[in-house]
């Protein structure tokens, strides 16, 4: 496995491969802890539900970058693997759009669930 | 200059494996292809039982009296053992006949001869893909003989029918009906086997197809059966999943009273009560038909793949337009990918998305009019050899032109208002499937048939099994459009108990009969395929002097396939060059002298 | 005619990258259609929930989830993604004593995983949160035009058997719970609520006053109280609360936990055949690419747990 732009040397490039990973490493830890305190913040109402939610989900997919490119290798196979990927983040997020009309909209947030729903759009 | 690799021969001299490992525990792809191809003739057998059964029913509600027929049967069947019949039926077609016959069978045999591979990438992964759909064969049959009876919800299963969650500590006994108790839940776990098979496969057609093809195979040189078996390995992964997923959360309804499909304030039937529900009904619909919609590309496209090589060798002419042809195949499957609300149209799902859902539907229908013209191109001005394989893809060509377009009606919303589950839409799944895919599948047995057993089958057999079922299929499936069009519904035990049927019961007679004669002319491929295993002409390697690489192997292919790796140098459709003796230049074969090496 | 020169054709066609790579690379992407669709059903579910009290989704403190177990969950897959990639990377440098530590230590943080998971399912069982157990739906008497409002008397009667599968759940909880030795306040209050749900019978002669059964409603709102007296006082109480939407947030929370733990105990029992190997010494640098797809798996757990977590506990 060669890597383009490192140190010549067998070793040094291996001890920058340690290098990232522990890096990675640390910072997973310290993001897991942000969005702990993001959770906890919210609880406590020093910030609203809107920015911790924002903070949260943006954590998780930073943490999800991280081991995908470092962990698994993907800085180096990235090229010749997100034609695999690509796809089914595409069909996924779609699948998920395209429930939403039925399970999500369909709802009304103030209604109690026992009586039947109101259409929102008026009369149907 | 050769870099013909010959260690195959070699290494597979050293031992001698013995009967349980050569030919049941098989890891050789060929094998295994066979077995998926003896599996799904069984079932297609009872699930064409259970069709005629259907039609049983459908024809004769209340009992044959005909003055001419020597067999009277005065009973009825119930509507709960109808709706049995009529969901295991479909359920045993697709599962267990064509998506086994279709990717198990022509995927496993034809995929590593057609590139030039030995075998599969994983071929203990290919052993175990097989073996996997025993449980589900055990599972499904078994669930005739349990107690409340097979799955009776459709093949679709919706719930609140299929999945009403069992009164806690009562059994698997379902509120909803009888059928949906332990039978159910043999038909979620037999599909879930099934699917699981299928990924396996998927996964190693996959893989063999990208990065195992020999030398100078280049993707743009496969020929369509591969690209087909390819793209259908594609939607497959990504689609099976979601299936997986609506399986089992079912599953997990029906066992430990999970809430997933049952709405809030639970449900009464009778005496007993569901749970306090919550979740939704209608997420169902959409998990599943998520699925089954490139399911049922799933069944048509690798049938598309082998009869585009069966026409251009019997046309003894190139393939017309092979890139638009792969293009479509592949804008086919994409497609499909974003229309499965058109099943869910009459469902109360929100009608903005069933817009969205029409106008890819109807796009659909343009990369398969790009096939459909390009096949017409193939054979157009073609010196045709009219072989039974032959016929039985053209069959496949024309047949599917009706199942299309009568699929394009279905896809406009206004339309499918009226015809949804009537029988308009029995008569399209039955265009597409049985005249379609399953001629594709008669065709790919008759075309490599000598490959497989090293036999030829019966030429005038075959095209006397052609041409009455032929008839009798048109026979059978056409006339469901009229009664469709006249508002006969679909699953209903007794349409005579309907008096604006009344004047389409005879069509209902006359497509019985033609059902029963239709399972009669299956015997006659039967007897052909069976004795031709053991008495039919011995074929060469190339009896129909074909380019892909497979013809280059003996028939039958030893482990290993290729004596030599093949090296490729040209594409799979180079027929009719006026320039050479022979009006065929198989794909592996030294560039001859005197003809220009091809651009690609 | 001269002939014809043509290239040397390409010898190995496909993908520069090991076939094991390739195929575990699409066997990822069908685990990732997996749990989109898992976490996607839940995501739509949730979402399709009124937003409003009372009938919001359950809060983490309802359903006794402890956030903090769940990020200490998420350190410990993390340090074990991280353990895993050391182990590939020891052996890319043939050090396999150093590979096989790291392998083991991978294995026990999967262990450890696996361990938190069971003490938080464990917890699930003690206050009954479990999926067709939770009151819910519960119906009050029928309200609004009293005897003549028949719509709400069918709906009462509809709902009513949903209501009385709780009723009678309670009832055998409160009767387990007199008969155990708890907290005295607590104990009176169980009790007072037993015999109010229990029917009166009469002695011989005896002429009884009629009291009415409080409805599943009613039970299922002193339950409550109950059970946050019992939490102020540090008591567990097998009794299940009534919790709107309680059903499907559990059964959500079984399916993904569930499925999600089942791909764990996978990764360990595989770890734990990569141990066997090397202790009776046949693991070897050769095997450098097959640790790398065991931790391409790993990985993958990994990132579904980073994503299971928050929406489930956090969010």
């Amino acid at each position: 496995m060669t890597e383009t732009g490192h140190p010549t040397t067998h070793d040094a490039a291996h001890d920058l491969r340690v290098k990232a990973y522990f890096t990675v490493f640390i910072a997973l830890s310290i993001f897991t802890l942000v969005s702990f305190i993001a959770n906890e913040a919210v609880r406590q109402g020093w910030i609203d539900l809107y920015t911790s939610v924002t903070i949260i989900i943006a954590v998780a997919v930073i943490k999800a970058i991280l081991v995908g490119l470092i962990f698994m290798h993907l800085n180096f196979d990235w090229g010749k693997v997100y034609f695999i990927i690509v796809p089914i983040f595409i069909l996924g997020v779609m699948m998920m759009m395209v429930l939403m009309p039925d399970t999500v909209i369909a709802w009304q947030p103030s209604q109690n669930p026992l009586e039947p729903p109101v259409s929102t759009t008026g009369t149907r | 200059m050769s870099v013909s690799h010959s260690h195959s021969a070699e290494a597979h001299a050293h031992h001698e494996l013995s009967f349980l490992r050569k030919y049941i525990f098989s890891e050789d792809h060929k094998i295994i292809g066979i077995q998926f191809l003896f599996s799904g003739l069984i079932f297609f057998l009872i699930g064409g039982t259970l069709a005629l059964l259907v039609r049983l029913q459908v024809g004769f509600p209340k009992g044959i009296n005909l003055p001419w027929f020597p067999i009277s049967w005065g009973g009825r069947m119930s509507p709960d053992f109808y709706a049995m019949v009529f969901s295991m039926h479909a359920t045993i077609m697709i599962f267990f006949v064509i998506i086994p016959l279709l990717t198990g069978a022509f995927g496993n045999f034809t995929i590593p001869l057609m590139i030039g591979a030995r075998d599969m990438a994983f071929p203990k992964l290919n052993m175990m893909s097989y073996w996997f759909m025993w449980p589900a064969f055990a599972v499904i049959l078994s669930s005739f003989f349990v107690e409340g009876g097979a799955g009776a919800s459709g093949w679709t299963s919706y719930p609140l029918l299929a999945s009403a969650t069992m009164p806690a500590g009562e059994g698997f006994h379902s509120p909803a009906s009888p059928h949906s108790g332990i039978g159910q839940i043999c038909w979620l776990v037999a599909l879930l086997f099934v699917g699981v098979s299928s990924m396996m496969g998927s996964i190693n057609y996959m893989t063999t197809i990208i990065n195992l093809r020999a030398p100078g195979m280049t993707m743009f040189r496969m020929p369509m059966t591969v690209w087909a078996m390819f793209i259908t390995a594609i939607l497959q992964s990504m689609a099976l999943p979601v299936l997986t997923v609506a399986l089992i959360l079912q599953l997990l309804d029906k066992t430990i009273n999970t809430t997933f499909f049952l709405p809030p304030g639970g449900m009464a039937f009778g005496n007993w009560h569901t749970g306090p529900g919550g979740g939704q009904t209608l997420l169902w619909q959409h998990l599943f038909w998520f699925y089954s919609h490139p399911a049922v590309y799933i069944m048509i496209l690798p049938a598309m793949g082998m009869v585009s090589d069966i026409i251009s060798t019997f046309a003894r002419k190139h393939l017309f337009g092979y890139k638009p042809m792969v293009l479509a195949i592949a804008g086919i499957a994409g497609l499909g990918f974003i229309v499965w609300g058109h099943h869910m149209f009459q469902s109360g799902m929100d009608p903005r998305l069933g817009t969205g859902f029409m106008i890819a539907t109807i796009m659909i229908a343009l990369p398969s009019a790009v096939k459909t013209f390009n096949w017409l191109g193939t054979i157009w001005g073609a010196n045709i050899q009219y072989t039974t394989a032959m016929l039985n893809a053209l069959a496949f060509v024309a047949m599917f032109v009706i199942g299309g377009l009568s699929g394009i009606f279905m896809a406009a919303t206004p339309v499918d208002v009226y015809f949804h589950d009537t029988y308009f839409i029995v008569a399209h799944i039955h265009y597409v499937l049985f005249m379609s895919s399953i001629f594709g599948i008669f065709g790919g047995i008759y075309y490599w048939f000598p490959k497989m057993f090293g036999r030829l089958m019966n030429e005038k057999w075959g095209k006397v099994h052609f041409v009455l079922t032929f008839l009798f299929s048109n026979c059978t499936f056409f006339p469901m459009h009229i009664i469709g069009i006249a508002g006969h519904p679909r699953r209903y035990y007794d349409s005579t108990l309907y008096r604006f049927l009344d004047n389409v019961q005879p069509l209902n007679q006359f497509m019985t009969i033609s059902a029963f004669l239709l399972a009669l002319a299956q015997i006659i491929f039967l007897v052909n395929f069976f004795w031709s295993l053991f008495r039919g002409a011995k074929a060469g390697a190339n009896p129909w002097h074909s380019n892909t690489l497979e013809w280059t192997a003996p028939s039958p292919p030893p482990h290993g396939n290729f004596v030599q790796t093949p090296i490729v140098r040209r594409g799979p459709y180079e027929y009719g060059n006026p320039d050479m003796e022979e009006d065929y230049l198989p794909q592996a074969e030294p560039q001859p002298s005197g003809i220009p090496a091809p651009a690609h | 005619m001269t002939q014809v020169v043509y290239e040397r054709p390409q010898e190995h066609m496909g993908m520069p990258l090991p076939t094991p790579k390739v195929a575990m690379w699409l066997f990822l992407v069908t685990e990732i259609m997996f749990f989109t669709a898992l976490i996607g059903t839940y995501i739509v579910l949730r979402h399709g929930t009124p937003a409003q009290s009372p009938f919001k989704w359950p809060a983490p403190h309802q359903v006794h989830l402890i956030e903090w177990i769940g990020a200490l969950n998420t350190f410990v897959l993390i340090c074990s993604s991280f353990t895993v990639v050391l182990a590939h990377h020891a052996a890319v440098k043939a050090d396999m004593k150093k590979a096989t530590s790291y392998v083991a230590i991978t294995l026990a943080l999967g262990g450890v995983f696996l361990g938190i998971k069971a003490y938080e399912y464990n917890s699930k069982f003690q206050h009954d949160i479990l999926p067709g157990h939770i009151g819910e739906s519960l119906p009050y008497p029928a309200k609004g035009g009293g005897d003549n409002d028949l719509k709400a008397i069918e709906r009462e009667k509809h709902e009513h058997a949903t209501g009385m599968q709780y009723f009678h759940r309670v009832q055998l909880q409160l009767e387990a719970i007199k008969k155990s030795s708890i907290d005295a306040e607590i104990q009176k209050e169980c009790n007072a609520l037993l015999d109010a749900m229990t029917a009166t019978t009469a002695a011989e002669g005896q002429a009884v006053a009629f009291h009415r059964p409080p409805s599943p409603a009613e039970v299922g709102e002193r339950v409550n109280e109950i059970l946050e007296k019992a939490e102020k006082k540090g008591v567990t109480l097998h009794l299940t609360p009534a919790i709107p939407f309680g059903n499907l947030w559990a059964s959500c929370y079984f399916a993904m936990t569930g499925f999600h733990a089942l791909h764990v105990l996978g990764g360990v029992v595989v770890f734990a055949i990569i141990l066997l190997m090397a202790v009776i010494g046949r693991l070897g640098p050769q095997h450098s690419t097959m640790l790398e797809l065991v931790g391409l798996y790993w990985h993958f757990v990994d990132i579904v747990w980073i994503f299971l977590f928050p929406l489930l506990y956090l969010v």
